[in-house]
């Protein structure tokens, strides 16, 4: 009897977890994908920005996606293989920072808008490196720390 | 270096001298390292005050100019600027005040 009672419990245990099981594999619907084998060639990583777009970056480009419906908002094709690394949100704007090795020439650091994809700066000129950031909203102001790129660094 | 979040553009750069040792071979952007030890602060009238190993620097907001700077004998090991005196009281190995 205890033994049956026993079954019946482990019986209605492997049915629960079953049923939610299926409840969640119900729950996962895909709500878009996205063929960036055209755009990017191959994506190398990926991240959100503040303002939520998707940046995607490849061998072609730096991507950046509408979180919603996948579909492209911007595409950079001169930032190629942008490192991950690099990659950091500037906390509450749609601003970030990276860097990429362009064939020719030096590491570069870009900031860019991720809403609208815009280089809002770009280092080629300076030869500076952004390393950390200190935002200051009463100042309107952001106080980037960078080192001057030299032969030796 | 400042970035004015009004036009989205740098407005000014500031050199606070040459990182030496392995800090600026080992160092770059995938570390999150900085070379600013203390600060930055800012001063009653808007002046930003950072230190750099010995140095203490105060720094116009509105252009980047040094307004001024000061070395002590050995590294900032803290760095706290009070409104109530408008000075600047630096940790060495003693206390130094310096008043604006």
């Amino acid at each position: 009897m205890l033994l049956k009672n026993q079954l019946s419990y482990a019986t209605k245990f492997i049915v629960l977890c079953l049923i939610t099981m299926t409840g969640a594999l119900h729950a996962q619907t895909q709500t878009w994908s996205e063929d960036m084998t055209a755009s990017l060639a191959e994506v190398g990583w990926i991240e959100q920005a503040n303002d939520g777009i998707i940046i995607a970056a490849g061998a072609k480009g730096l991507m950046g996606l509408d979180n919603n419906t996948g579909k492209q908002v911007w595409m950079n094709k001169e930032l190629k293989g942008v490192i991950k690394e690099t990659y950091q949100n500037i906390d509450g704007l749609p601003l970030f920072y990276a860097e990429y090795s362009p064939i020719v020439g030096k590491t570069r650091g870009i900031i860019i808008h991720s809403s609208t994809g815009d280089v809002l700066y770009d280092t080629k000129d300076d030869n500076y490196r952004i390393k950390t950031y200190h935002l200051l909203p009463d100042q309107a102001m952001i106080l980037l720390k960078s080192q001057r790129i030299t032969l030796n660094s | 270096m400042s970035f004015s979040l009004h036009t989205m553009t740098k407005t000014w750069v500031t050199d606070l001298g040459v990182i030496k040792g392995l800090i600026s071979k080992l160092g770059n952007s995938t570390t999150r390292t900085s070379f600013i030890d203390q600060g930055p602060m800012f001063t009653k009238n808007g002046d930003i005050i950072v230190g750099v190993n010995e140095m203490a620097y105060a720094i116009d907001a509105n252009n980047g100019q040094i307004k001024w700077k000061y070395e002590a004998e050995k590294k900032l090991q803290a760095l706290v600027y009070s409104p109530q005196s408008n000075s600047l009281y630096m940790g060495v190995k003693r206390v130094i005040n310096l008043s604006f």
